[in-house]
């Protein structure tokens, strides 16, 4: 306690000498720490923690600390409306992170355009979340980019024909939707899209209509709960390349599909911890050196990722939130411990995309794709 | 054409479940007129049991099955005899919602059991699964089992009811539930024994799909249920050959609707051919108008 009082008042002091601010700089958190979501809010925190420390034991931004005013969103939309509200308000911190869900960043994106500051989300995947005039980023690729690169690994393969097979969702629809628009480009023929309510088991319906246009590969948007797809495939000889896109890259699904899934691709976020990313690795190293014994979650990976491209931005530009906004547009090729970070004009981030086949039972990864 | 037969083997297969599961909506209601909307928590119960005995206690299909389906029979009946039978003279609404608690309930119940995710479901020891091919038509041998095995069900249970004792007991009271009675049947046998046949042949139908599709999970039975309650309205409530061609129709139909308009209506597609009934031949293809008495 001293000795902060005595870091307090050398602070002041130097302050009222200097007259500049070398205060810390303050970044106002939303997280969800309580309530259902509460394990994303949680490891986030791990991931930022980490961040902070690299960041702020190297010096910090020009000599300046990052410190943090963690409101906690409880899981709620509302409660996370208004704790944006309030540190925008009446902390009067212009520098926000969070919140989690993305509703809950399209509902502040208001208040953060009107207040002229800077929302940085790194697990928010709507694709309507960013924008970078109201100053609202972000650090995990849109639900729908995988679409793009499962367009390009049909290219690559040497696929002419490709259907698509997707969960009837938002989510589905949109990857399938970004799928073919970048198939069609790449001179793809996508002559079927058929889709499939969650939880359904039965496939032979929408595959039996797929075979019949002799299609020699198939793009699916699907969750470990789908080992039927590749299993039906198998039973009505489909004889396609079968492309999944990230939910099909779950060890309990090819546990359940077993030898019906050998050759088939999917595709992932370049998240995992044997990753070749020297950014993942690094960022392995330090979280289990700050947290031993800990499993690393892909959230805490999110967590410092968007921290650390805050205040590589800062380092760049700026800490006013307006030179922040400048500082993310500039940031291309970043190493990151999901992958490099490419920030769009947007707002949006370009990511690279892990490919695996399975061989021999297992994922093995063959290559990132942008 | 090719296209259109294996729709068809598709819907067939499916659709003999479905005909399986309508079986016990349909006799419920031929007798105590109302719709056991727990029916297809019931077929899930099935399912889930089979997955327990199998996989968990390491039981043979050949033991675990039969088992399975008296577990499931005498479920069935228990449930009669909390949840309905105290509430037989009750207002019809009664019953039915609490039907619908019964269904939440053990739906509930089962993911609090086993959780949510879907369990694999194993394939029984004995068989060898062949794929053959007919002409383009691929036949997955499963298919065949499923199709034959209902087949030799509902031809069994149209013997039953048309020529013992018991079957002939639940006719009449089918006929007249005051009159029944009096001729010296005991209406609360029938309607166990109701319940219990239709139970255990809504569990077979759960075994059955666990094994071709895999998998079994807590809310497997809610969209089956409520498409093989179309199915028997299809049929003619309250006759089971009518259940039986209701039950195969709506699943052709249900592949064919998928297939060639397009596979976001699936699901819709038997719900579809429900209003349509409704509309314009309330008493379904083999079911006869009856007047309401008063």
């Amino acid at each position: 306690m001293k000795k902060i009082l005595v870091f307090l008042l050398c602070l002041t002091f130097s302050l009222g000498l200097a007259g500049v601010s070398q205060a810390d700089i303050k970044i106002g958190c939303a997280l969800p720490m309580t309530g259902g979501i509460a394990f994303v809010g949680e490891a986030m925190m791990q991931g930022i923690e980490v961040a902070l420390d690299e960041i702020n034991g190297a010096g910090g931004i020009n000599g300046q600390r990052i410190v943090l005013q963690l409101e906690d969103t409880k899981s709620d939309p509302k409660e996370a409306n208004n704790a944006v509200a309030k540190l925008l308000e009446v902390d009067k911190i212009k520098i926000l992170y969070g919140p989690a869900r993305s509703g809950s960043v399209l509902a502040s994106k208001p208040l953060v355009a009107k207040a002229g500051a800077v929302l940085m989300t790194s697990v928010s995947t709507h694709p309507d979340v960013p924008g970078a005039d109201q100053g609202v980023f972000r650090t995990c690729p849109s639900d729908a980019a995988q679409g793009v690169v499962g367009a390009k690994l049909a290219k690559d393969l040497g696929l002419k024909k490709v259907a698509a097979l997707f969960e009837n969702s938002d989510y589905g629809k949109g990857l399938a939707d970004v799928f073919a628009k970048e198939a069609k480009a790449l001179g793809i023929d996508v002559p079927i899209m058929e889709k499939f309510a969650p939880q359904d088991q039965d496939f032979r319906t929408q595959l039996t209509k797929i075979k019949g246009k002799k299609v020699d590969g198939l793009y699916v948007v699907a969750t470990s709960e789908t080992p039927n797809i590749y299993k039906q495939a198998g039973l009505l000889k489909l004889n396609a390349t079968i492309i999944g896109a990230e939910g099909t890259k779950d060890p309990k699904l090819l546990e359940r599909g077993g030898e019906s899934m050998e050759g088939t691709y999917a595709t992932s976020p370049p998240f995992w911890e044997e990753s070749p990313d020297p950014g993942t690795q690094k960022f392995i190293k330090a979280f289990n050196a700050k947290y031993p014994g800990q499993a690393v979650r892909m959230f805490a990976a999110q967590g410092y990722d968007g921290m650390i491209a805050l205040a590589e931005a800062m380092k760049r530009k700026g800490t006013d939130p307006m030179q922040i906004r400048q500082g993310l547009l500039t940031l291309k090729d970043f190493p990151a411990a999901t992958g490099s970070i490419t920030m769009l004009p947007n707002g949006d981030v370009q990511k690279p995309f892990a490919v695996f086949k399975v061989e021999g039972g297992k994922y093995v990864f063959k290559k990132f794709m942008k | 054409m090719t296209e259109f037969l294996q729709q068809l083997v598709n819907g067939i297969t499916v659709g003999s479940v479905y005909a399986l599961i309508a079986l016990g909506y349909t006799m419920v209601y031929g007798i105590l007129m109302f719709i056991n909307f727990a029916h297809g928590e019931i077929y899930m119960a099935g399912g889930f049991i089979g997955w327990y005995l199998m996989t968990q206690l390491g039981l043979p299909f050949l033991v675990a099955t039969p088992v399975t389906v008296l577990l499931v029979a005498f479920m069935g009946v228990v449930i009669e005899k909390i949840a309905y039978r105290p509430l037989r003279h009750a207002s019809r609404l009664g019953p039915l919602i609490t039907a619908i608690g019964v269904s939440i309930f053990l739906q509930n119940l089962a993911a609090a059991i086993f959780g949510t995710d879907p369990r694999p479901f194993p394939l029984p020891e004995f068989l060898e699964r062949n794929i053959y091919e007919v002409g383009g038509v691929i036949l997955d041998s499963l298919q065949i089992y499923i199709f034959a095995l209902s087949i030799v069900i509902m031809i069994g249970l149209d013997l039953y009811v048309n020529h013992t004792r018991m079957g002939k007991a639940m006719r009449a009271t089918k006929i007249n539930k005051q009159v029944a009675p009096l001729m010296g049947i005991n209406l609360d046998t029938v309607i166990s024994l109701v319940f219990a046949i239709g139970s255990g042949i809504a569990a077979l139908g759960g075994i059955m799909v666990g094994t071709y599709y895999n998998s079994v999970y807590p809310t497997m039975g809610f969209i089956p249920g409520l498409v093989a309650f179309t199915a028997a309205v299809l049929g003619g409530i309250g006759n089971i050959r009518g259940a039986m061609i209701g039950g195969m129709l709506i699943g052709i139909l249900e592949n064919l609707g998928a297939g060639y308009i397009s596979s976001g209506f699936k699901q819709g597609i038997a719900f579809f051919v429900l209003i349509f009934l409704l509309l314009f031949r309330q008493e379904g293809i083999l079911g006869k108008a009856e007047r309401e008495k008063v």
